[in-house]
């Protein structure tokens, strides 16, 4: 249909084609390479080790602790921001007084800088003179350690709900608003409860938004690493490190300079195997017959 | 109605719902009052409030603590790398979208995966390209790596405003003889504004916050962008205790958002949901 | 095709220009020193370093000293940076993270001549200003890689009026220590003050109990054991079980274990603690916080009956500069001659109130007890045994993990033991 109109096809793919294979393809594919090498990154000792550096990863309790943590974030936090998101879809589309302005200020979290809420977060927690310290105190409730080593992580995930659910609500609600207000309007007709019309008619009819918004949640979460790592302070302890975090940390050291080049790429390759999976198992769970209006 | 049950549950969750949103909008006055009390002030405890306004705080954070000279370092890589975004992904996106030709669903495929690929995978490999290029420490490296991880999301979306434009209009532009060229430049790209604005606005928000790549390959502080300045104030305030100043510090890289937001947020909430609603 | 394009192109290559011209540091015949500082802007020893870096450029317009305020995490950056063979030519941190990051991988240049060197305005040659022992003390046989300007030590720091409001005296054994600590608890005040989210801070009971009761190089004796074997010694499950007995006992303050430095310190600046186990740097930074009848004093960590090391042993925690490999060492050396003015020095003891190694300079106020343990001592350790420099792996990735749990309650003595036990020989298995 379009003969005689191609010789821009390559000169207009060719910058996007060349900056993606040099700057992601390609170190993608050395990323892996590196990672069946033993390399404190100083040229000249990359030494071949095979799949030592993903035996080392089986048998590292700190690995396992990150992977823990990684998975806390992507379904502790990930159901509580889709059951928050759920209802705040479920609240607005039924209307609320200024919907309007309540949509722009639960999704604003979400675009502030991560590093900016991490110190925040940090002051509210603190367990001297912190938020919530300060609301149980004065009902006479014995304040609570909130980053205290046992409760770090879970404090940490309820930041990260907090700033994630607005935004999720909204892309539900994106969904929803597409849905003609007859369908609603005849089945209340009908009697059916909220309830049923959310199970009966909502989440059928936004399936698809909300499996991509649930893909769209585990390539975050699971790549999580600046809130984490500014709420940490100074020296994160190795408890609160997400996979993510402890890659980092392996490939460019902290404060004690730690340089484990291959080891690092090894566990960033684990990383792509976890979002492939998550989204691949994602699409099959969630395929089902779409509606079409 | 069946049930008051119903309603109840209701009227909670709508108090839930207004008690979050109160919540975000105490946050953030929060912020902005602890910005401008004294540092004995602030460690009176949560509540207290300031006796008379501390702008200096203002002036410790944006002078001395050279967030100013972040600020605008990031306002330069921000800025061109959105122009390198858009300049290169629009003519890719539009070839791939409205082109027939061989290979055309793999190469669609291939930037669609990398969406998915966490930056973790190339993050060092990146890092040791950067340095054979002598691009560490550059603002020039940082873009264009900027560049070149947004194409995969960028392409995708401007891949699906391309295909939704009507054909007819450059149907008649082919037959009016005019170029390829002029067809794209003159006919097409104005006709996918909306779509451009949304992925400037996307890829904006997202590299002004950006921290990892530029804490990775940004190590010497007249490099820093905010978020990494934002940071290292954090680390620094922790050995003289200087909160004050640092909360001014996070309303500084936190204002420009505030003001885009107040401005576009129709606009940013619609292009964040619909790119990620497609 | 559209003129839109070319201007369009026209406007990026000039910001790409532009770019370029910002980022070349073009010199022409200008030597520049670049210093890799581990302060942060606005720290009292930035401002010193930047008078004195203000001062060697008005006397030598030649020279540019193209200073970057790193942080603390300097020396993963230089290490980076080394690997790009874009080191700078000066860069500092304590002597121990100095050794275990760059002068065991030899990527640090010797600065020989920089001992014999004349300090300007004063006719000494350099090594003669310094306190005895402290110049040495990183020597690798002939060479001399690092150069230290502060002092600094750790033990326990408290505010002496406080003391003796509570009716309470430094204590001098652990038994004393004890009983001290029982005496602030029943009468309502918490004696020891941790912000536990700092590993390294958590990690100075246990050290210093293996060094009392075992002796200097024993934790790296430990560390470095293959098999994992001398952990099994009495001395290291001691050493645990009198950690365990501050946490059996709550001698912490409430919170310290999520205590987000740092909290705990000005809290205990403020008077609701008692005692905090740190560096010596602690008095600068809680300066702001004190209250009004603060007397800022520090007692050594105290002996234990039948442990090997006596109080007579000082830790010494330098800090200083060393020069990354591929520094232009002539214009590092004479750029430090210049720095070790006392003019310049007096600023490190009365600006950053840290003790200076020059020795005709006197400690500021709080810390003359700290001095005077470090001059008289009869031998020196480096701060954690030197733990950071021999296995800075080790250290991060096992010891400090386990040792949070151990302060924070979390292991018993004895589970602790076992585990350096099986994590000691399962690192090393993996090497």
């Amino acid at each position: 249909m379009r003969t005689g109109r191609k010789k821009l096809t390559i000169p207009y793919l060719l910058p996007a084609v060349s900056l993606y294979l040099i700057f992601f393809v390609g170190p993608a594919i050395y990323g892996l390479w590196i990672s069946f090498h033993e390399w404190s990154g100083f040229t000249d000792d990359m030494k071949f080790v095979g799949l030592k550096n993903y035996g080392k990863i089986l048998v590292d309790p700190i690995y396992w602790q990150s992977f823990l943590n990684m998975m806390l974030i992507l379904f502790v936090g990930g159901i509580f921001v889709f059951l928050i998101g759920f209802l705040f879809t479920a609240l607005m589309s039924q209307g609320v007084a200024a919907k309007k302005a309540i949509r722009a200020i639960i999704f604003f979290p979400q675009i502030i800088a991560p590093i900016a809420l991490a110190v925040v977060w940090n002051y509210l927690y603190r367990f001297d003179i912190g938020f919530f310290n300060s609301i149980l105190t004065s009902i006479g409730v014995n304040p609570i350690n909130w980053t205290g080593p046992n409760n770090i992580m879970m404090s940490a995930i309820i930041s990260i709900i907090w700033y994630s659910a607005g935004f999720y609500a909204i892309i539900l609600l994106a969904g929803v608003d597409k849905i003609p207000n007859t369908i609603f309007e005849a089945a209340r007709v009908e009697g059916a409860s909220t309830f049923k019309i959310f199970t009966n008619i909502t989440l059928p009819l936004i399936w698809d938004v909300m499996s991509i918004a649930i893909i769209l949640w585990g390539i975050n979460a699971i790549r999580l690493f600046d809130f984490l790592f500014a709420f940490g302070g100074a020296e994160p302890p190795t408890r609160m490190w997400n996979t993510a975090m402890y890659q980092f940390i392996l490939g460019f050291g902290q404060r004690t300079p730690i340089y484990q080049l291959g080891y690092s790429s090894a566990i960033a390759v684990t990383m792509v195997m976890v979002v492939l999976l998550f989204v691949v198992t994602g699409r099959k769970l969630f395929k089902r017959e779409v509606y079409e209006l | 109605m069946k049930s008051n049950g119903g309603n109840v549950w209701s009227a909670l969750g709508k108090t839930f719902l207004y008690v979050w949103t109160l919540f975000i909008l105490f946050i953030i006055g929060w912020i902005i009052l602890a910005s401008l009390k004294t540092n004995r002030e602030l460690f009176e405890g949560f509540w207290s409030l300031p006796d008379s306004l501390q702008w200096g705080n203002y002036y410790t954070a944006w002078v001395q603590s050279d967030l100013a000279s972040y600020f605008f370092n990031s306002l330069i890589v921000v800025s061109l790398s959105v122009f390198g975004i858009v300049l290169v992904s629009a003519p890719a996106a539009y070839v791939l979208s409205r082109y027939h030709f061989f290979g055309r669903e793999f190469l669609t495929n291939a930037f669609v995966i990398g969406i998915g690929i966490p930056y973790q995978a190339v993050l060092i490999p990146i890092y040791l390209l950067l340095i054979k290029m002598g691009l560490i420490n550059s603002f020039l490296g940082l873009i264009i790596v900027y560049i070149a991880l947004s194409l995969p999301f960028t392409i995708f979306i401007l891949t699906g405003f391309f295909q939704s434009l009507p054909s007819d209009v450059e149907e008649a532009a082919i037959i009016d003889g005019a170029g390829e060229n002029t067809i794209f430049w003159k006919v097409m790209l104005p006709m996918a504004r909306p779509g451009l604005v949304t992925v400037m606005i996307l890829n904006a928000v997202g590299l002004w916050n950006e921290f990892l790549l530029a804490k990775a390959y940004m190590n010497v502080n007249e490099k820093y962008t905010l978020s990494v300045g934002l940071y290292q104030f954090y680390q620094s305030m922790q050995y003289n205790s200087d909160w004050v100043s640092l909360f001014a510090g996070v309303v500084i890289i936190v204002f420009p958002i505030l003001i885009f937001y107040l401005w576009l947020s129709d606009k940013i909430i619609e292009g964040m949901t619909a790119g990620s609603g497609k | 095709m559209g003129k839109k394009i070319s201007r369009i192109i026209s406007i990026l290559l000039a910001a790409v220009i532009l770019l370029a011209a910002c980022s070349s540091t073009s010199s022409s015949g200008k030597t520049t020193i670049k210093y890799w500082s581990m302060w942060n802007k606005g720290e009292p020893q930035q401002v010193v370093i930047q008078k004195i870096i203000d001062a060697y450029e008005d006397a030598n317009p030649n020279v540019k000293v193209d200073v970057q305020w790193m942080g603390r995490e300097v020396m993963s950056k230089v290490r980076n940076a080394a690997l790009s063979g874009d080191a700078p030519d000066l860069t500092e941190q304590s002597g121990a993270e100095v050794e275990g990051a760059l002068i065991k991988n030899k990527l640090a240049e010797p600065l020989n001549e920089l001992l014999s060197m004349k300090i300007p305005n004063e006719e000494t040659p350099f090594q003669d200003v310094f306190i005895d022992e402290v110049l040495p003390f990183y020597q690798q046989g002939e060479d001399t890689y690092f150069i230290p300007y502060e002092i600094i030590s750790s033990g326990f720091h408290y505010n002496e009026n406080l003391f003796k409001e509570y009716g309470v005296k430094p204590p001098a054994t652990w038994d004393e220590f004890v009983e001290v600590n029982k005496t602030f608890k029943s009468k309502g005040l918490a004696p020891l003050a941790q912000d536990g989210n700092i590993d390294f801070y958590n990690a100075y009971y246990y050290y210093w109990l293996v060094e009392r009761l075992m002796g200097p190089g024993t934790l790296v004796e430990a560390a470095g054991d293959k098999t994992g074997e001398t952990w099994g010694q009495p001395g290291y499950l001691e050493a645990a079980k009198k950690v365990q007995e501050l946490v059996d006992n709550k001698f912490f303050a409430d919170g310290y274990k999520g205590s987000q430095y740092p909290a705990a310190q000005t809290a205990w600046a403020s008077g609701k603690s008692a005692m905090v186990l740190v560096g010596s740097w602690l008095s600068s930074e809680t300066a702001e916080y004190s209250s009004k009848d603060f007397v800022y004093k520090a007692f050594p960590f105290p002996s234990i009956e039948g442990g090997k090391g006596g109080k007579d042993q000082a830790e010494l925690y330098l800090i200083g500069w060393v020069a990354p490999k591929g520094a232009d060492k002539k214009a590092v050396q004479d750029f430090l001659a210049f720095a070790m003015q006392k003019k310049y020095q007096e600023g490190i003891v009365k600006d950053t109130k840290n003790i200076s190694t020059r020795k005709d300079l006197e400690a500021p106020e709080a810390l003359a007890d700290f001095r005077e343990i470090v001059v008289n001592a009869s031998s020196f350790h480096k701060e954690y045994d030197g733990l950071q420099a021999e296995y800075p792996d080790w250290w991060k990735t096992v010891f400090l993990p386990l040792d949070d749990k151990l302060i924070f309650g979390e292991m018993k003595a004895e589970e602790f033991i076992n585990e350096l036990q099986k994590q000691t020989k399962d690192f090393w298995s993996k090497k």
